[in-house]
């Protein structure tokens, strides 16, 4: 009877002071959860460096927690259908996760502070950056971190080919393209003159073209799919030309796998059309021996614009949270130029406002400036409806890829192609 | 025909030699069985016949031909193992076809090979078990038939009887005998057991520590064993050894019995065993004298009496003795722990050894 | 019951229950949702409601997913036979003695070492068709003048294309010193009279190998193909990192398929489904197994 009854003493008394113990920590700090951006241990000293200096200002004490990129979108998946739920945090999707949470969970407006805390909106913001915090007329937090997307190219490159800068037209592109292209006495490719875009997402690289050509994917209320037009077989149709009829992009790009910066690094890729800002922190950082060598410019102008590429990233409140208003005070102090301007040198992103974009941090290279010009002509990769980031997900058998890969890769028929993804994008939309 | 002649065979693991220089010739026909203790090299002996170990020097050569580097399979040997090796997953049948198949013999030879070894066998009725459904000795018949349907040159038995109860046996050696006389194929068999030596083969070669001691009929080593470690090893129980000296026609035991011989005992100074087995000792007045012993434990077996005693004196009335020795009685007489008795042997039946070399003196 | 029996079932307790939670209850909720309309858009508007096989009829009424079953079962039986046969042919090599063994027994388990989100991250940069080494070895020695698009090749022969075989390669690679172990403690327990015999009979090398070593190793070897096959279905990580079921999904799997549908696409219901077509299809590997065990023991 001894054995027995010590051992279930001790797993009693054990449970008990773990519970307790936890208990004991879940006081009345306000939990905030952000993602980590450059060097993890950098950014969590500056995000706590920030916090104690709100600590310090009300009183109110904040709790900082990291939730990995790797885990982030299963993280507010969970959290939007019910799951443990910080009180405020570093978020993106609002759209879909809204949906997703509906008036449980989820992001939770905050229209009735809006007015109190944060009255000069429109004026201190991009307008392109609070497209990514307003969804159906509610206001949900502060876009704090932004990601533009330029036009990157190798100087020396375009020097040895007798290209002075960068091109500017669509048309431009494909001539310099085409003189940037190498391939050895086989026929197998050295260089490739042009890349659509660097980041792993396939679908980014669509958008801008897209765009450039004048077209929207849908309407304003998030109801109606409108991709089946001119703009779209503009785009598809340049981009598709650029692979087989110039044959100055790799036909292997829209595969899973396809990194382009160490091609770029190394001499074997000329130029990418949707450069993420990030290349330039990189390339900073990790290539200081390509100093002089590349650079950035703003998009070429495609037949209706030039539009860049343009996501962001917000710090809102969930819902169910016991401290609103306590988060919303976290989010103006956030908010204020010094310190968005900390956060922007510490994750590398560009801010979403532009008093914050014309300071010194954000014009000591050139690149930056590029990135700064670009912002004029931003348009966000958001869309006001749930169901955008299943119809734009980057892998085969979502709607845009499918389209792309058909056409572009495969060469399909054009019209039959966007007339189905109109259709299959049309469902999406009725979905939600 | 198939004669073997092994000539200076020597085999070495390593740097470690266990077999030195063995010679021998084998008749054909002949049953030949190697016996010794284990580790004396008789399985490595054997093993290098069949091809399984390869001769580190010296040939073996069968018919005239030379036979070191041919593969087992070009030897045209067959052989029984002591586990058996039936293969499980094969019925009995398909076990004894097996090589025959290998050889691509035509189906209808092969069947009548089968079912004449089958019946030779009495394994008729099992051919379409598997092994793991066959007793003891059914498998020792089975791995037999496999050998026989061959009709190889040369059978090679690796101790095929250790895995089998006392009964079986001694059963399973008439039938391997009565094989024999049938087959008249030449045959090597491999045992400890000199029970098993003494009663199947035609000749007995004893090995000790990877030698030949002694290689003759089985009468040949029992009435005339060429040292003393085959006196000890042939004859069960095993032969009476006495330490002592050769004096003036009789033997002085180094504990002081005195025991007359006869008179063509040989003659030396130098320090003697003397050898008498048990059953040449008689309990009683028949014969001339060999000492006074006292019964220590009597073990009746039936047919005969075995006794452990201790030799009080020698034959010659001096006091000595404290040697143990046993006597193998085949008078039906009951006797009884604890007594004295008289103790005869007929001297024409000592054998007589160096006590340094071991070899038999004449 | 006595304390003895209580202490021993609070000892397996914990055990108990973390395979319940992990692994039991998430499989019947699964099972459950593969039932149910599951659309986590709409999850908030509509209520989840049964529709008994209507998401089943759903996916298989989809060319890509059949493609995709097919091409599971393709790449299992592919990816199962090469690491069987070469397993079997390697065991025997770490089995036998010769100079150098340790050196090569080191070589042939290396691979084991490596997790396969690691094999995967290595292999992509060895199969990534411009910076390959392979290719530019190949080129060197003059076999090839073009380079082999490993991962990215959209031709096809019949059911078969190069990435596939490249990802069976990878997978193959990764999972051989697991065969190996498995088959050498088999060929280990094999009692070295029975070649011996076989060697009297007059066996060759091959006929050893057909008439003792395989059917010796038949237990050894229906466990392993039943495991392999069963993990070989379900199987997940390499194909979603090297090729995420591309080119055209020429590499597509279910676990792939069920994880696309439920995270990117978020139709879970779909998703559950596809998992119940997976677990429907062990199911059928482990009955087979399981009837070869009976007939073995009634043997």
């Amino acid at each position: 009877m001894t054995i027995l009854r010590r051992t279930a003493l001790a797993v009693v008394l054990g449970s008990t002071a773990a519970i307790a113990a936890g208990s004991a920590t879940a006081q009345d700090a306000v939990e905030f959860w952000t993602m980590t951006y450059g060097d993890q241990l950098n950014w969590k000293g500056e995000v706590e460096a920030l916090i104690d200096g709100f600590t310090e200002e009300t009183g109110i004490e904040v709790r900082h927690e990291i939730v990995p990129w790797g885990s982030a979108f299963q993280t507010y998946l969970t959290v939007s259908q019910g799951g443990a739920a910080p009180d405020c945090a570093d978020m993106y999707w609002l759209h879909s996760f809204s949906a997703i949470g509906g008036d449980q969970h989820g992001p939770m407006p905050l229209n009735e502070y809006r007015d109190e805390y944060f009255p000069t909106l429109e004026e201190d913001f991009y307008a392109g950056a609070l497209q990514d915090v307003l969804w159906q007329d509610d206001f949900y937090g502060i876009p704090w971190r932004g990601d533009i997307r330029a036009f990157i190219y190798r100087t020396d490159f375009a020097e040895e080919a007798g290209i002075d800068g960068p091109p500017q037209t669509w048309d431009e592109i494909v001539e310099d393209a085409k003189a940037l292209t190498v391939r050895d006495e086989n026929g197998n490719v050295e260089r490739w003159g042009f890349a659509y875009g660097t980041a792993t997402n396939v679908v980014s690289w669509l958008l801008p073209y897209y765009w450039q050509a004048g077209g929207t994917m849908m309407t304003d209320d998030g109801q109606t799919a409108t991709i089946d037009n001119e703009a779209m077989r503009t785009a598809l149709t340049f981009m598709r030309d650029l692979m087989w009829e110039h044959q100055v992009v790799n036909p292997d790009s829209l595969e899973a796998g396809y990194d382009p910066q160490p091609l770029f690094v190394n001499g074997q890729l000329a130029m990418v059309g949707s450069a993420e800002q990030a290349w330039g922190v990189e390339l900073d950082r990790d290539y200081p021996q390509l100093e002089g060598q590349w650079a950035m410019a703003t998009s070429p102008a495609g037949p209706e614009n030039s539009d860049s590429f343009s996501g962001a990233g917000y710090f809102g409140v969930l819902r169910g949270s016991d401290h609103v208003e306590e988060c919303v005070q976290l989010i103006e102090y956030m908010s204020r130029d010094e310190n968005m301007l900390r956060l922007a040198q510490a994750a590398g992103t560009v801010s979403t406002k532009p008093e914050v974009m014309a300071s010194e941090f954000w014009s000591d290279r050139p690149w930056k400036i590029v990135v700064g010009e670009a912002l004029q002509d931003a348009h966000t990769s958001q869309h006001p409806a749930p169901a955008w980031s299943a119809i734009a997900t980057p892998e085969p058998g979502g709607i845009l890829y499918d389209l792309m890969y058909d056409v572009i890769v495969l060469q399909e028929d054009m019209d039959a192609s966007i007339a189905e993804a109109q259709e299959r994008m049309q469902a999406e939309l009725d979905r939600s | 025909m198939s004669t073997i002649r092994i000539d200076n065979v020597r085999k070495s693991f390593g740097g470690f030699e266990v077999v030195h220089g063995v010679s021998l010739d084998i008749a054909d026909g002949e049953f030949v069985i190697l016996v010794g203790p284990s580790g004396c090299g008789k399985s490595t002996l054997l093993r290098m016949i069949a091809g399984l170990e390869s001769i580190s020097s010296g040939n073996v050569v069968v018919d005239d031909l030379v036979i070191n580097r041919l593969p087992p399979r070009e030897r045209d040997i067959a052989m029984v193992f002591q586990s058996y090796a039936l293969y499980p997953h094969m019925t009995v049948r398909r076990n004894m076809a097996f090589s025959l198949k290998l050889a691509g013999a035509p189906k209808g030879d092969i069947d009548r090979q089968v079912q004449a070894a089958a019946e030779i066998l009495d394994l008729v009725s099992l051919l379409e078990r598997k092994p793991a459904q066959l007793s003891g000795g059914q498998r020792q018949r089975v791995a037999m038939g496999r050998a026989i349907v061959r009709n190889p040159k040369l059978f090679l038995f690796d101790e095929p009887l250790s895995n089998l109860d006392a009964k079986l046996r001694v059963q399973m050696r008439s039938e391997i005998k009565e094989l024999h006389q049938r087959l008249r194929t030449t045959t090597v068999y491999v045992t400890h057991d000199q029970v098993e030596a003494m009663t199947m083969a035609d000749r007995i070669v004893v090995m000790n520590a990877g030698r030949i001691e002694q290689a003759g009929t089985p009468m040949d080593l029992y009435e005339k064993p060429a040292s003393l470690f085959v006196a000890a090893f042939i004859g069960s129980p095993s032969m009476n050894l006495i330490h002592g000296r050769i004096e003036d026609s009789a033997f002085l035991s180094d504990a002081g019995a005195r025991i007359p011989l006869a008179a063509n005992a040989p003659v030396t100074s130098d320090p003697v065993v003397l050898g008498v087995r048990p059953e040449s000792l008689h309990v009683g007045g028949v014969g001339p004298a060999f000492g006074e012993c006292r019964l220590r434990v009597v073990e009746p077996m039936g047919s005969e009496t075995l006794l452990a005693a201790t030799l009080l004196s020698g034959g010659d009335g001096a006091h000595g003795g404290g040697e143990n020795i046993m006597i193998l009685s085949r008078v039906k007489e009951r006797y009884a722990a604890d007594t004295t008795v008289r103790v005869g042997a007929d001297p024409g039946e000592f054998h007589f050894f160096d006590a340094t070399s071991g070899r038999r003196l004449e | 019951m006595n304390e003895k029996n209580i202490f021993c079932y609070l000892m397996v307790a914990p055990a108990l229950l973390v395979t319940a939670l992990l692994g039991i209850y998430p499989m019947l909720a699964s099972m459950v949702m593969s039932f149910q309309s599951y659309d986590l858009l709409a999850g908030q508007r509509d209520t989840i409601e049964w529709v008994g096989f209507e998401n089943y009829r759903t996916i298989l009424a989809d060319d890509r997913f059949l493609q995709t079953i097919s091409q599971t079962v393709i790449f299992t039986i592919l990816a199962v036979g090469i690491v069987v046969s070469m397993g079997l042919f390697l065991a025997q090599v770490v089995n036998a003695k010769f100079r150098g063994r340790a050196v090569v027994r080191t070589l042939i388990f290396s691979p084991w070492f490596v997790p396969p989100v690691v094999a995967s991250a290595i292999w992509m940069w060895l199969l990534q068709t411009e910076r390959s080494p392979i290719n530019a070895v190949l080129r060197d020695l003059g076999w090839t003048s073009g380079n082999i698009r490993f991962l990215t090749d959209p031709e096809t022969w019949g059911p078969f294309s190069i990435p596939m075989m490249s990802v069976v390669a990878v997978r193959v690679w990764n999972g051989l010193p697991f065969v190996i172990i498995f088959l050498l403690a088999g060929l280990q327990s094999i009692p070295k009279s029975l070649y011996e015999a076989a060697d009297m009979d007059g066996a060759g090398i091959l006929q050893k190998f057909r008439h003792v070593t395989l059917p010796m190793l038949r237990p050894v070897l229906m466990v392993l193909l039943a495991l392999l096959f069963m993990n070989g279905f379900g199987h997940f990580e390499m194909n979603y990192i090297m090729t995420q079921g591309g080119p055209r999904n020429l590499t597509n799997v279910l676990a792939v398929w069920s994880y696309q549908e439920g995270f990117a696409f978020f139709r879970f219901d779909n998703a559950a489904a596809a998992s119940g077509i997976i677990l429907a299809m062990t199911s059928v590997i482990c009955a087979i197994y399981l009837r070869l065990q009976y007939k073995d023991d009634l043997r």
